[in-house]
């Protein structure tokens, strides 16, 4: 995947961005003209590890324009942490809130912070009118909704057919692109809540991506030593949800 | 909540469990030990007749509190 270098460097700004600074890409592909519906109502802020962002069933009230970080979005099925399956990653690439740009106004999925950053936030009814004076704006917004419809496919095929060392493996990889660096805050606990499998079960696969010298693993981090033979281990497992992306969300 | 230690070994492989985990019970610890069984299962298989899943289950202190085997006994009528 291209997206991590293809990131800005970041340096903090103001709370009100200008087009040229923000570090989400769905941001800096707009023209200039729909970002400025958006940016009057946007705001910059914090995402702390463990928020949650977008609650089931329950009106959502902003939708967040990643800038660093990782949110992931959650199959919450029994209210507890035994009952969590991640369905989908988002980062800087993309936004949360992808009801809000489809006409609905909440999910029985949740919006949840593994990885801590910040965000640009735009409150629903903002985004709702911006959308509704900009075909182009729900151009961009429906083309990412479309990538991640890719995303979330790729996953169910890869938690079907692929044995737990090739699922964590590429979990590690989008995690990758979306941190933009090779430690990740990534422990055993979440790992086997995220990718729906036994706790034993991760420590199997870590040891053997770290046997073969594509990973190490530390208590709560994980370091990306090859990420080339990482793609390699993976195969055609990992690659077409970002592919997708890179031929929907092109720069301008 | 108590630590707990896993070990699997699918007969040509073995993992050692380094970090421990905690978990509610010994009876939570025994239903992932089982589980990661069945799906290490899962994956390995139909590789091979003859096929022995094991798994260990050590309490805070590294005793030995449970034991499984998943085994597989096949082969072709003659």
């Amino acid at each position: 995947m291209e997206l991590q270098t293809r990131r800005k460097d970041w340096s903090e700004s103001s709370a009100q961005p200008e087009r040229s600074d923000s570090q989400n890409r769905l941001l800096s592909i707009l023209d200039p003209a729909d970002f400025a519906l958006l940016a009057p109502a946007l705001e910059r802020v914090p995402l702390s590890l463990n928020e949650i962002l977008i609650a089931a069933h329950t009106p959502i009230q902003h939708a967040y324009f990643i800038e660093e970080g990782m949110i992931s979005l959650v199959a919450d099925i029994r209210g507890a942490d035994n009952g969590r399956i991640e369905i989908g990653i988002v980062g800087y690439e993309g936004f949360v809130g992808l009801p809000l740009a489809l006409g609905a106004d909440q999910s029985p999925h949740i919006a949840l912070v593994q990885a801590e950053g910040h965000a640009l936030r735009i409150a629903a009814a903002d985004l709702q009118t911006a959308l509704h004076r900009s075909p182009a704006l729900r151009g961009v917004l429906g083309r990412y909704v479309q990538s991640l419809i890719v995303q979330v496919g790729q996953t169910v095929y890869a938690n079907a057919d692929l044995n737990i060392e090739a699922r964590l493996a590429r979990w590690i990889l989008m995690t990758q692109d979306r941190l933009c660096r090779a430690d990740l805050p990534l422990t055993h606990k979440f790992l086997s809540l995220m990718l729906g499998v036994r706790r034993p079960s991760v420590t199997m696969a870590t040891q053997m991506l770290e046997g073969e010298g594509l990973i190490r693993a530390r208590r709560g981090c994980i370091t990306v030593l090859d990420r080339d033979r990482l793609l390699a281990f993976v195969g055609a497992a990992y690659g077409l949800p970002e592919a997708e992306y890179e031929r929907l969300l092109a720069r301008a | 909540m108590p630590l707990f230690f896993f070990e699997l070994d699918d007969g040509l492989r073995r993992f050692d469990d380094f970090e421990g985990s905690e978990h509610a019970s010994a009876e939570e610890a025994r239903q992932e030990l089982v589980g990661a069984l069945a799906m290490l299962a899962k994956d390995e298989l139909p590789d091979g007749n003859i096929r022995d899943f094991r798994g260990v289950l050590r309490d805070h202190s590294r005793k030995v509190v449970f034991n499984a085997t998943l085994s597989l006994r096949s082969g072709w009528v003659e």
